[in-house]
C-alpha cells in the first residue's frame, strides 16, 4: 500500500467515507503503526480548526446594506403576508403542477376511463424517476463576465420582476363528498379509503392555512382567489399560450405530471387512454429518496360529459413540501376539459 | 418566474450570505475583494435565481456560481497557483476577530496562534487544494456535493481532499 493510498484512507476515515472493508484494513495499519496514528490526530486537528475558522466568520454589515437593493426588488416574503401565500398556492395550483391529456377530434370515445384506472395501467417507464431539466448555466464562460457589476446595480434601477399571473380555473367546483364516484366505475373500498385519507390530510402539507382549514373550504377558497386573479390577468396568458404549444406539441395520449417541490420541478411523461373526463381527483405524491416517482391516484372521475373528443385534462397538484423526505404527500388533482376549437 | 415564489431570494440570501462570504474570504487576497466578489456572487444568483429549477441541490447551485466566480476572478487577476506557494505576501488577517474565545488566556494564545496557522497555510494552498478541503472541512459538504461544486467526479476529490489535507500539514509544521 502506497503511502498515497494511507493517507486517502485516513481522509475519507475522518469524514467517514470508508466501506467497512476498507475500515478493518485501516484499523490494522494504525494499530501497527503509531506514527500513522499520530498523522491521523493532526489531520483530525487540523479538520477542526479550519471548521473552528468558518464558525468564527462573520459577514461585515455593510454587505447586507449594499444586498438591500436586490432584496427589496423582490416581493415581501410569502410567510409574512398569508394571502400571498394563498395567492402562490393558487399560483401552484392553476401552474406549477399540470398534467395536459390530448385526445384527437376524430377518435371514436372508446368509453368514460377513470383517471385513476387510467394512472394504474402498467407504464413501460414505471420505476423510472421523472426526467430532470438540465441546470441552467451561464452561455457567457465566467472568465468573459464582467467585473464591478454590482457598482452598476447599485447605480441603477432594479428591474420588474415578471410574476405569472394564475390562469382562471374554469371547471373548479367545490370538492362534495361524492365526487369523484358520480359516474364511471365505482371505486374499490381501498381506494374510497385513501381518498377519505387523502381528503381528511392537510392539502398543502407545511402550511399552517392547510392544516387549519377543511379541505373542501379551503379548496373553496383557493378556488376564488384564483378566479379573482383570474379577472386581472389578460385573456391570452402566457400560461394557456405555453399549454397551447404543449398541446400541438404532444403526441396524441401523451401526458405530463409536473411536480414541484421545495423549488425543485420534476416531469414525467405517461400515456393515458384515449378519452379523459373532467373532474377532480384525489392523488399521492410517492417520494423516493429524494424524487418523485410516482402519482397514484387514489380516487375515480367525477363530473359527467361523457363524449369528449377534445378533451385536455390537467392534473393539478396542490402540494407544498418543505423538505423533499421519503413518503407520500395527498395531492389534488383536476381533470379540465377544455372546447373543442382549442 | 414564478418558481422563485418557492425560491425566494431573500431566503437564499440569508442561508448563504455567511458561507459564500466565507468562500470569498478564502479564495481572494483582501477582505475588499471578498466583499466586491460576494455581491457579484450574489448578483449572479439573484439572476439566476429564476431558472433554477431543482435539478441541483441549491446549496451545491449557489456555491457553483460562487466558485465559478472566483475562479474566474483569481484568472483574471493572475492568481492560478498550481503549486504549493512558499512566499505567499497575501493578506490572511480574516481570523484576527476570532482569537479571543475561551476562558484559559495561555491555551487561548495558543489556539489562536494555531488557527494562524493554519489559516496562513491555506493562503498558501493552490486554490483546487484549497477548495476542496475549505467545502468539506469549512462548509461541511459531502464529498458528492464538492463534486457538484467543482465539476469533478468524486474520485478526484477524495484524492485531491487527502492531497489538500497532507499539504496543508506540511505547511502549517513547517
Amino acid at each position: 500500500m502506497t503511502d498515497e493510498t494511507i493517507i486517502e484512507l485516513l481522509s475519507r476515515h475522518i469524514d467517514g467515507d470508508l466501506d467497512p472493508h476498507e475500515e478493518r484494513e485501516l484499523t490494522t495499519r494504525l494499530e501497527e503503526d503509531p506514527t500513522l496514528a499520530a498523522r491521523l490526530q493532526t489531520m483530525r486537528d487540523l479538520r477542526s480548526s479550519v471548521a473552528a475558522l468558518a464558525a468564527a466568520d462573520e459577514v461585515p454589515a455593510e454587505l447586507d446594506r449594499v444586498i438591500e437593493p436586490l432584496l427589496s426588488g423582490r416581493p415581501e416574503p410569502l410567510t409574512t403576508r398569508p394571502w400571498a401565500r394563498w395567492l402562490a398556492t393558487a399560483a401552484v395550483i392553476v401552474l406549477g403542477a399540470t398534467v395536459v391529456i390530448e385526445v384527437h377530434r376524430r377518435n371514436p370515445a372508446p368509453g368514460i376511463e377513470s383517471l385513476a384506472r387510467i394512472a394504474e395501467e402498467p407504464r413501460a417507464d414505471a420505476d423510472k424517476p421523472f426526467a430532470l431539466a438540465p441546470l441552467p448555466t451561464s452561455s457567457v464562460p465566467v472568465e468573459e463576465q464582467p467585473l464591478g457589476a454590482s457598482d452598476r446595480l447599485l447605480a441603477s434601477p432594479i428591474p420588474e420582476i415578471e410574476l405569472e399571473e394564475p390562469r382562471a380555473l374554469e371547471v373548479l367546483g367545490p370538492l362534495a363528498e361524492g365526487d369523484g364516484f358520480t359516474s364511471g366505475r365505482e371505486p374499490a373500498a381501498s381506494q374510497r379509503d385513501d381518498l377519505a385519507a387523502a381528503r381528511a390530510a392537510p392539502v398543502a402539507k407545511g402550511t399552517a392555512e392547510g392544516r387549519s382549514e377543511p379541505p373542501d373550504t379551503a379548496i373553496a377558497r383557493r378556488r376564488q382567489e384564483s378566479e379573482a386573479t383570474a379577472e386581472k390577468s389578460a385573456t391570452a396568458s402566457e400560461a394557456d399560450a405555453a399549454i397551447r404549444a404543449w398541446d400541438a406539441e404532444t403526441p396524441r395520449g401523451q401526458a405530463k405530471l409536473f411536480v414541484f417541490i421545495d423549488g425543485k420541478s420534476a416531469w414525467r411523461e405517461f400515456t393515458p387512454s384515449a378519452s379523459c373526463k373532467p373532474g377532480r381527483y384525489t392523488v399521492r405524491i410517492v417520494v423516493s429518496g429524494g424524487v418523485v416517482r410516482e402519482a397514484r391516484p387514489v380516487g375515480g372521475a367525477t363530473s359527467a360529459s361523457p363524449s369528449q373528443r377534445l378533451c385536455a385534462a390537467e392534473l393539478i397538484v396542490d402540494l407544498e413540501i418543505v423538505e423533499v423526505a421519503d413518503g407520500e404527500y395527498p395531492a389534488e388533482v383536476v381533470v379540465e376539459c377544455r372546447s373543442a376549437g382549442h | 418566474m414564478w418558481q422563485t415564489w418557492l425560491v425566494d431570494f431573500d431566503q437564499v440570501y440569508e442561508r448563504f450570505r455567511l458561507p459564500v462570504w466565507r468562500l470569498a474570504r478564502r479564495l481572494t487576497e483582501s477582505e475588499e475583494e471578498a466583499f466586491d466578489a460576494t455581491q457579484e456572487i450574489f448578483l449572479r444568483v439573484w439572476r439566476g435565481l429564476p431558472g433554477f429549477r431543482g435539478e441541483a441541490k441549491l446549496s451545491t447551485w449557489v456555491f457553483q456560481i460562487a466558485w465559478n466566480y472566483l475562479r474566474g476572478y483569481r484568472r483574471k487577476m493572475g492568481r492560478t497557483l498550481n503549486l504549493v506557494s512558499e512566499d505567499f505576501d497575501g493578506e490572511c488577517d480574516v481570523v484576527a476577530s476570532v482569537r479571543d474565545s475561551g476562558p484559559d488566556p495561555e491555551r487561548r494564545a495558543e489556539a489562536t496562534e494555531m488557527l494562524d496557522r493554519v489559516e496562513d497555510a491555506l493562503c498558501r494552498l493552490p486554490e483546487h487544494y484549497r477548495v476542496v478541503v475549505w467545502l468539506r472541512d469549512g462548509e461541511d459538504l459531502s464529498y458528492q456535493e464538492i463534486a457538484d461544486t467543482l465539476d469533478v467526479p468524486i474520485g478526484t476529490v477524495r484524492s485531491r481532499l487527502a492531497r489538500a489535507r497532507e499539504a496543508l500539514r506540511d505547511l502549517v509544521e513547517s
